[in-house]
């Protein structure tokens, strides 16, 4: 069945969140109040454990510093899976050194909601509700699904999810597998509820390559050993940015964006620095410096800039149901293991 | 009487001693890991009653047609590694160790570099090099006009990365063996009339056998636990190996501990029937090389062959050495590693020191360095003693349950290291004291998880003296603690030295343990290393890599110095 832009956009709002950016508008300028900078500057640090990869992370440590210079953040890295299991167990001992959790799979962080204490940032109705799976949890982080290339090798670009099919790009596709978590996750539901059911079919009939995970695979378009393949524009943005042979655009028919769930640990031994933390990554201030200098969207209802590439006139974002996110998760991945191929 | 009772008891106690220390640091974590490979919760978190285990883990593993496919890739890929490896390394040990090759000091340093390298890195450099469409070699090739090409994402090309990588293990262990060994008995067979290859062949290999057969045995294991290396070379073909299969279990969400739990069980059972088969081969005969008597080492004069094993020798650095490294050094140092011809390579201004600057602007990339030079010391420092307290109970005393003590050595090995790591969490998370957190955890994991490693390497050192020079010591008065200081340590120091070297080395690089123990304030290089190539920037992961292949490389030299001072005061006062 030939998948029209219109049908398209049908199945997205019957089947997945759909929604639009309201108008940019100028950033809020973030001022804590006296008593959260004393107390976190009483502190003096805090530890976050999140998902992100670490030079990114490191960046909004930066950032972050660079207005409150009193706060050491103390960091760690783990991928997904490993960051949950390690969180669990240490919560379970009674050992928890993380003040706050950033991760990348809501499904998995709402499970473990009773590890986190109430908390609401200051501007908590300036976000979108879809974006918010419970009420502790706070996306600080919405990367969204681009089509990347290399321009030194692929002179006609795809510009839509379903050029991903075209036979003349057969060979040239790397794609990240299904089971790598919850950010590619949230983009095979979509390639399945709003492309088409046999999407998956036409896909891997190219014959892409399979990696692990994002990273090594932007990297593999850089080195040119790939020609196209679908990456969270936050990884595309810094090589595009440092002039690295890849370009990127979001795709017409939907742009997946995958809302991260952060909160503060019910255990937090610095829980004021952690605030000023979370206040300050979910302000304006900090969404822009999300915006500007990671690639990344926003969950912000109007975002305080107008993200990379974005056109609010022919763009809509897609986020998952988060019912359909977590109970369709390990059927359709066994299906989409079949579909490629992939050994798990 | 009663000192004699107490001496009777002495033996029993130092035994328990040992079993105690190897129940915490072997015996716990690997029942944790069971425990979890017999239920389906974290035993931690949710606890677990006996109730709750079954073997339902392990039936959906045994019907799960892709495990035996990833095993059956697992062997091909380390068996066919071990091969290139022990071809590799014994051919090396025996030139540098009993030729007179021109060079040989040079090319025994250049030989262990591989050594140095994360296997991570290892994996990136060969696809730098070998991948289809991009790698350098496959550009010089189309430049040449030739038509073949070179595919690392393919099982030759993974084999063909473990056999180099790993081909150091068994120089390590065969080139001790044969500096170790007496030369009478070579020049016995030649006075009776053996040619040179002949007595090659029945006298002076099979002597060294167990060193042989230890360092197949451990390539062999430490490929099967590897991950980098299929991870980067077999991913992108769809080959996947147990590694890279248990570490997608565990990054799946929810992650999949407790089958990984089942499969690395799997795993155990294979490879204790290889250790139990290496044993039983081994402690069959006698391999006693080193007696009472003065001799140096036998270097055999090639004639003009000499420069033929050189220039092979040479051949093989440029493989296995300058062609990867040159690879790491053009990705650390280009801005991007695009490369669209040969000429290209030579643009002077895509090169700077970019991705230097950025990796040092990272506050992690040091503190990560010089906690992995602090956990490596305490390693190999706190490993080193209690495998060499291991080793010479199991191999040079009667001591009661030396065999129990042996087993339990062993098991770790068999035990990949992505899935020891969450045991280790799970056992050692609940510890009263504060060592969750710190260092020391780390190192008390390293120190356990290559225990066997140490030891292995250690007893093969230990076999070789005679026991007639610990029994001369003891006619001449001296108790069981001199003899060891006077007698056997001096002459086990190139095999301590070399231990205690290749733990540090295998901490600096340990990754699986690692990632669950590590805290904020003990970020470990193999972490660091990692994060930046899940970054997808290849240029700070080359540059970080050389980095830590010169740190170790400085190191290494340090110990390759001690212990050829060793081995001349050895030579000289026996």
């Amino acid at each position: 069945m030939h998948l029209t832009r219109r049908h398209a956009l049908g199945s997205l709002a019957s089947l997945g969140l759909i929604g639009h950016f309201g108008p940019a508008r100028a950033a809020k300028p973030y001022e804590p109040p006296g008593a959260v900078i004393d107390a976190a500057k009483k502190e003096g640090q805090m530890t976050l454990f999140s998902s992100t990869f670490a030079e990114v992370q490191q960046d909004v440590i930066r950032d972050f510093n660079k207005r409150f210079p009193f706060v050491k953040v103390n960091f760690v890295r783990a991928s997904g899976g490993q960051l949950i299991t390690r969180v669990k167990s240490e919560a379970a001992a009674g050992k928890l050194e993380a003040d706050v959790v950033d991760h990348s799979d809501r499904g998995q962080t709402a499970e473990i909601a009773h590890l986190f204490a109430d908390y609401t940032p200051p501007n908590a109705a300036d976000y979108m509700p879809a974006a918010l799976v419970h009420p502790k949890l706070w996306p600080t982080t919405t990367p969204a699904w681009s089509l990347a290339w290399n321009p030194e090798l692929v002179k006609n670009p795809p510009k839509s999810w379903m050029d991903l099919t075209k036979p003349e790009y057969a060979g040239q596709i790397g794609q990240v597998i299904g089971p790598s978590g919850g950010t590619t996750w949230s983009r095979i539901m979509f390639e399945r509820q709003v492309l088409g059911e046999d999407y998956w079919t036409k896909q891997a009939a190219t014959k892409p390559k399979l990696f692990p995970s994002g990273g090594p695979l932007s990297d593999a378009v850089v080195r040119g050993e790939i020609g196209i393949a679908p990456l969270i524009y936050n990884i595309v943005f810094p090589k595009k940015k440092d002039g690295a042979p890849i370009d990127a655009v979001y795709p017409s028919e939907g742009i997946v964006i995958v809302p991260y769930g952060a909160g503060i640990a019910k255990s937090a031994r610095y829980p004021n620095a952690a605030r000023l933390w979370m206040d300050w990554v979910l302000s304006d201030e900090g969404q822009l410096q999300s915006i500007r200098d990671q690639g990344n969207m926003t969950s912000l209802k109007n975002p305080p800039m107008a993200p990379d590439m974005f056109d609010a006139a022919k763009h809509k974002i897609w986020t998952p149901d988060f019912g359909q996110f977590v109970s369709l998760h390990d059927k359709w991945l066994e299906d989409w293991n079949k579909t490629y191929g992939y050994r798990q | 009487m009663d000192g004699n009772r107490a001496r009777a008891l002495l033996p029993w106690a130092w035994s328990g001693l040992l079993i105690a220390i190897l129940a915490f640091l072997v015996v716990y974590p690997t029942a944790m890991l069971l425990i979890g490979a017999l239920t389906t919760t974290n035993p931690v978190v949710e606890g677990y009653k006996l109730s709750d285990l079954s073997i339902g883990n392990f039936i959906d593993v045994a019907m799960n047609p892709n495990v035996a496919s990833a095993l059956l890739n697992s062997l091909i890929a380390c068996g066919g590694g071990t091969i290139v490896a022990v071809a590799i390394g014994l051919s090396f040990a025996w030139v540098v160790v009993r030729t007179n090759t021109p060079c040989k000091a040079l090319i025994a340093s250049a030989g262990m570099l591989p050594l140095f390298v994360p296997p991570l890195v290892a994996g990136v450099a060969w696809a730098i090099l070998g991948s289809p469409k991009t790698g350098l070699l496959n550009l010089i090739l189309a430049k040449a006009g030739l038509s073949i090409r070179v595919d690392m994402y393919s099982m030759p090309g993974m084999i063909f990365v473990f056999g180099i990588y790993y081909a150091p293990y068994v120089y390590m262990f065969t080139a001790a063996a044969l500096r170790n060994m007496d030369p009478s008995l070579e020049e016995a067979a030649e006075i009776s009339g053996a040619s040179a290859t002949r007595t090659m062949a029945t006298v002076t290999f099979p002597l060294i056998m167990p060193a042989i057969l230890s360092g197949m045995l451990l390539s062999f294991i430490v490929m099967l636990g590897i991950y980098g290396i299929p991870a980067v070379l077999g991913s992108p073909a769809n080959i996947n190996v147990l590694t890279t299969y248990i570490f997608a279990l565990t990054a799946w969400s929810p992650p999949k501990y407790n089958t990984a739990a089942a499969v690395a069980v799997i795993l155990m059972i294979v490879t204790g029937f290889l250790v139990y088969a290496q044993q039983r081969i081994v402690g069959s005969r006698s391999y006693t090389t080193v007696a009472g008597k003065a001799f140096r080492p036998r270097s055999l004069n090639l004639g003009p062959w000499r420069f033929m094993t050189l220039g092979l020798a040479i051949v093989y650095l440029l493989i296995v050495v300058v062609l990867p490294t040159l690879a790491l050094i053009v990705a650390a140092f280009r801005k991007f590693m695009f490369i669209r011809d040969i000429p290209s390579i030579f643009e002077m201004k895509q090169y700077g020191w970019q991705h230097f600057t950025k990796m040092l602007d990272n506050p992690l990339t040091v503190t990560s360095i010089i906690n992995s030079m602090k956990v490596g010391i305490l390693t190999a420092i706190v490993g080193g003693i209690l495998a060499f307290a291991i080793g010479y109970t199991i191999t040079r005393t009667k001591a009661p349950a030396r065999r129990t003590i042996d087993v339990i050595t062993t098991i770790p090995v068999a035990i990949p290291g992505l899935v020891i790591g969450v045991a280790y969490l799970w056992a050692w998370i609940g510890l009263p004291g504060g060592i969750y957190g710190t260092l020391w955890i780390l190192a008390l994991a390293f120190v356990a998880r290559f225990i066997p490693d140490t030891v292995k390497a250690l007893s093969t050192s230990l076999l070789q003296i005679h026991r007639e020079l610990e029994e001369a010591a003891w006619i001449c008065g001296r108790g069981t603690v001199m003899t060891i200081s006077s007698i056997v340590l001096p002459l086990a120091r190139p095999g301590v030295v070399a231990a205690m070297t290749l733990l540090f080395i295998l901490s600096i690089r340990e990754l699986g343990s690692s990632l669950f123990l590590y805290s904020s304030g003990t970020m470990v290089m193999a972490v660091q290393l990692l994060g930046y190539y899940e970054g997808g920037n290849i240029g700070i992961t080359a540059a970080f890599s050389l980095v830590q292949m010169v740190l170790l490389g400085v190191l290494i030299t340090f110990t390759n110095w001690l212990s050829t001072g060793a081995s001349t005061s050895v030579a000289r006062s026996g």
